[in-house]
């Protein structure tokens, strides 16, 4: 082989003890300074060529769609009748569970400007790190939903470990019960599929039940949205139970996320 | 003049890969585009190794894994891809499909492996 190929490899060896040992943050930081407001920009081109893309591909199925949501529209105007003593009763549930409540937390807003193959899975690069008061551990969140947590961060940047990433776990609970216990635990697996396991066969399970975080392990805070259920899988014989999860979120589609202080 | 450009288009290309990632997945993989313009221009360059190493710094210096993973994988696929230019030469349609799929397996078990780390 070349010996420029030997000696590079070599530097690549030497650079990797080097930032194991010493840690070579300080470089990283000189660099991303300048890469990431590149990156940035080409993650908006990304974000604004598939949502082009997406809405072009979608137009012949939107006619259709709309005269669906139209019926849907004129069930929900029904259903708003009973809504609001429906909130009033939630309203005492929640003094009672303290679940869901209304969240008092000091947030941080940071933009998505990539995504990086970390060991099995992809994690998402954000502009905000160590200086901004981000560190390792903390989640990150879109709205209601679940994202993440922080599992690297540098002086301006931090990589968020997305909640469905392969062997990631959440325990989940259905948003739809009053029943404060865990159900199971969500699963990132290979090729983007997220299951929830662990359930205990006289757990109901249906399609389209909505998962929440349980705050059980700690690790994740209680009644964050996780996913959809799309599909139950039941075995006699089998302990648990299984589910094929529809995630909170998709990467392509974020463009910020709320990290948690 | 073409060098600057490539080495600018390297490093762009590089960016994107990071960028892009989530919008360019097969079967849960992130397509590595920049160690395919690697692999590209060091079909064509004598001197592909340079570039390979630019693009792989730039990678690393975007990564949250250990610096030099991605330029150890940047050139091991222009390494693989010399390997086999030499040993099979680059004429035919089906060695130069074989060379970018070895190229970009051996990148992405380097990948994998290293920053797994």
């Amino acid at each position: 082989m070349d010996r420029k190929v030997i000696i590079i490899l070599l530097i690549s060896f030497l650079l990797m003890g080097l930032d194991r040992t010493f840690g070579l943050s300080w470089l990283r930081l000189i660099g991303q300074s300048v890469l990431s407001p590149v990156s940035y920009g080409i993650y908006q081109i990304g974000f604004q060529t598939r949502q082009i893309t997406d809405f072009i591909v979608s137009l012949p199925f939107v006619y259709k769609e709309n005269r669906v949501w139209e019926a849907k529209v004129k069930e929900l105007e029904a259903d708003l009748v009973s809504l609001v003593e429906i909130q009033q009763e939630n309203k005492v549930l929640r003094d009672q569970l303290n679940v869901l409540a209304v969240r008092d937390e000091e947030m941080i807003l940071a933009r998505v400007v990539g995504s990086q193959t970390k060991g099995d899975s992809l994690v998402l690069m954000v502009d905000k790190g160590v200086r901004d008061g981000v560190y390792e551990g903390v989640v990150a969140i879109n709205g209601n939903a679940l994202v993440g947590r922080v599992v690297d961060v540098q002086p301006n940047t931090s990589y968020i470990l997305p909640i469905f990433a392969v062997d990631s776990r959440v325990p989940v609970k259905i948003s739809s019960t009053n029943d404060q216990k865990t159900v199971g635990i969500v699963v990132g697996r290979y090729n983007d599929r997220v299951i929830l396991t662990d359930v205990l066969q006289e757990q109901s399970l249906f399609v389209g039940d909505l998962l929440i975080s349980s705050g059980e392990g700690g690790i994740f805070p209680v009644g964050y949205y996780v996913g959809k259920i799309t599909k139950v899988e039941s075995e006699e014989a089998a302990i648990f139970k299984t589910a094929t999860i529809d995630p909170s979120i998709k990467l392509e589609t974020l463009t910020s996320v709320f990290i948690k202080k | 003049m073409v060098p600057y450009i490539l080495f600018i288009t390297t490093i762009l290309l590089s960016v994107a890969q990071v960028s892009l990632a989530s919008f360019m997945m097969v079967g849960g993989v992130a397509v590595p585009i920049a160690a395919i313009a690697v692999w590209l221009i060091s079909r064509n360059r004598r001197n592909g190794l340079y570039y390979a190493l630019v693009a792989g710094l730039t990678i690393d210096l975007l990564s949250p894994s250990l610096f030099g993973v991605y330029t150890c994988a940047m050139v091991c696929v222009y390494a693989l891809n010399r390997i086999i230019r030499e040993r099979l030469g680059t004429h035919t349609i089906l060695n130069s499909v074989l060379s970018l799929g070895i190229g970009l397996l051996g990148y992405l078990l380097i990948v994998r492996l290293l920053t797994a780390w």
